[in-house]
């Protein structure tokens, strides 16, 4: 088959089991669990939506032209999710981040990431990816790292799981109880990323420093405040010394925030070095080499452009920094629209280089037509 | 590249279809330019509208067509609906824009292409 070169890596794509019954499901559940999940007397906590994007109620924070023709919820078609994101949006690779999952029983979440890894396999991996554009997550938990471990060994074999997919709505990162999990991803070159689990039971949701949010904008806005915690546990409770082959992604909590993190982990690392000599070199070396934050969502100045691709400059934002479009939510972004908000130089390193390097991807991939002009 | 088709050389009149295949709150896509040309009946007056939205490119005439919500201080809760069957919806971030004017609802300065509409001989025609 004819190969054509991978130019555009989407490192934040979201499957969906869209329309597959309570039985279908069941069969993905590890067995003790598959009654307590998907019994007739299974239990139903609440599920909330915290977002509110206008016209809600219709585009439960999705595209509106996501909803497959066929039925179902968006990216749950992986056909219909290959035309879209691949062959019109000009996607080559998508990795799949699945989310939700989190539950108030540690040993109940880890049984929820063991359905959503066979059935991420099953269904989008091993039966839809002839076309070799897909790669998958391996969901676990940091609440049970024993379990993660052992799911990860699991796992570490298919050859298109390419990363370990952990919730942050957990304890520090950085936190030595987690090292098996780090150990088990290392072992395999696995990087570990992390993105919010938006439809968590109430007691998941993190809460900002100063309590409850009053709005979903709040909420949103708060985001990365979550992963800068992550981020400097991990410098700073030495976890990058013990995993020296740790690789951290931040997927969709922005990345403007880490330059003035990194600056004040150094500052304060400089002035205070001794008491924390397991921490060997200056902060922002550590994030430099081991942590890449996902380019969607951007929140660039309206006004400044010039300081900004400055700012994008002094921050190394060319090695830090991994494309993604979070589709199908309605947050997404065009792989067009992105390059061009990025200085060239960076560009090549954002949209595929960088993600290449990271999960060890294949230069090219077979070649698919593209999609042509189709009126409705 | 995805998402076009060749690029229109000249303008000229294109027949949309009989009056009576497109009906109010309707709308026809047609592969014109660069990125398809919708055609609507708002309240039977006619609109057409560029398929390509000024924020990221967007597939806007498959957007859902409503009113738009503004400040009015006599209705309940302080929220107005206007513009009822007018308003436009991006489908991947929910822009607004006027479908009469081509103008955004939230960025006034932001506009789309529109074309002009007419109806001969009980067909509907669009210039582009």
């Amino acid at each position: 088959m004819e190969e054509t070169p991978v130019r555009v890596v989407d490192c934040d794509v979201h499957p969906s089991v869209g329309l597959l019954s309570r039985e279908e499901l069941a069969a993905y559940a590890p067995e003790e669990w598959r009654d307590r999940f998907y019994g007739s007397r299974a239990p139903k906590p609440p599920r909330f939506n915290y977002y509110d994007p206008p016209d809600n109620l219709h585009s439960v924070s999705m595209r509106m032209d996501s909803f497959p023709p066929g039925g179902g919820f968006p990216c749950s078609d992986p056909d219909f999710a290959f035309d879209q994101l691949i062959r019109e949006a000009g996607v080559d690779i998508g990795i799949l981040a699945p989310l939700g999952g989190d539950e108030i029983d540690p040993a109940a979440e880890s049984a929820r990431k063991v359905g959503t890894n066979n059935w991420l396999a099953d269904a989008w991996l091993d039966k839809n990816n002839r076309h070799r554009r897909w790669r998958g997550s391996i969901s676990v938990t940091l609440r049970a790292p024993e379990l993660a471990a052992r799911e990860i060994e699991r796992w570490a074999g298919h050859t298109d799981m390419v990363q370990v997919l952990v919730s942050p709505q957990v304890g520090s990162f950085g936190d030595p109880a987690n090292d098996p999990v780090y150990e088990a991803a290392c072992r395999h070159g696995l990087p570990v990323a992390t993105h919010l689990m938006g439809t968590s039971p109430y007691e998941r949701t993190p809460l900002l420093p100063v309590g409850n949010p009053s709005h979903w904008h709040d909420f949103m806005a708060a985001w990365p405040l979550l992963f800068v915690q992550h981020v400097m546990s991990l410098v700073f409770d030495g976890t990058f010394e013990r995993h020296p082959n740790l690789r951290v992604v931040f997927i969709e909590g922005g990345f403007t925030w880490i330059l003035p993190v990194m600056w004040r982990m150094d500052a304060i690392w400089k002035e205070r070095r001794l008491d924390l000599p397991w921490v060997k070199r200056a902060p922002s070396e550590y994030v430099l080499e081991h942590v890449r934050c996902t380019s969607q969502p951007m929140d660039p100045p309206e006004s400044g452009v010039a300081e900004y691709q400055q700012f994008l400059t002094w921050m190394d934002a060319g090695r830090l920094l991994l494309f993604s479009t979070d589709y199908p939510h309605w947050s997404y972004d065009d792989p067009d629209w992105t390059r061009r908000q990025f200085p060239e130089a960076f560009r090549e390193r954002l949209m595929y280089r960088n993600a290449l390097d990271l999960y060890g991807l294949p230069s090219t991939v077979p070649k698919v037509p593209d999609a042509s002009f189709q009126p409705a | 590249m995805p998402r076009s088709s060749p690029p229109e050389t000249s303008t000229r009149e294109h027949r949309v279809c009989a009056l009576d295949e497109l009906p109010p709150g309707g709308m026809r896509l047609l592969p014109l330019g660069k990125f398809g040309v919708g055609v609507f009946n708002v309240h039977g007056q006619f609109f057409a509208i560029t398929n390509y939205c000024p924020h990221e490119g967007g597939p806007l005439c498959l957007g859902r067509v409503q009113g738009t919500t503004v400040v009015d201080q006599e209705a309940v809760g302080g929220t107005g609906y206007v513009l009822d069957g007018q308003v436009i919806r991006c489908p991947w971030h929910q822009w607004e824009f006027d479908l009469a004017s081509g103008r955004t609802i939230s960025e006034p300065l932001r506009r789309i292409r529109a074309y002009p509409v007419r109806v001969v001989n009980g067909d509907v025609m669009v210039t582009v």
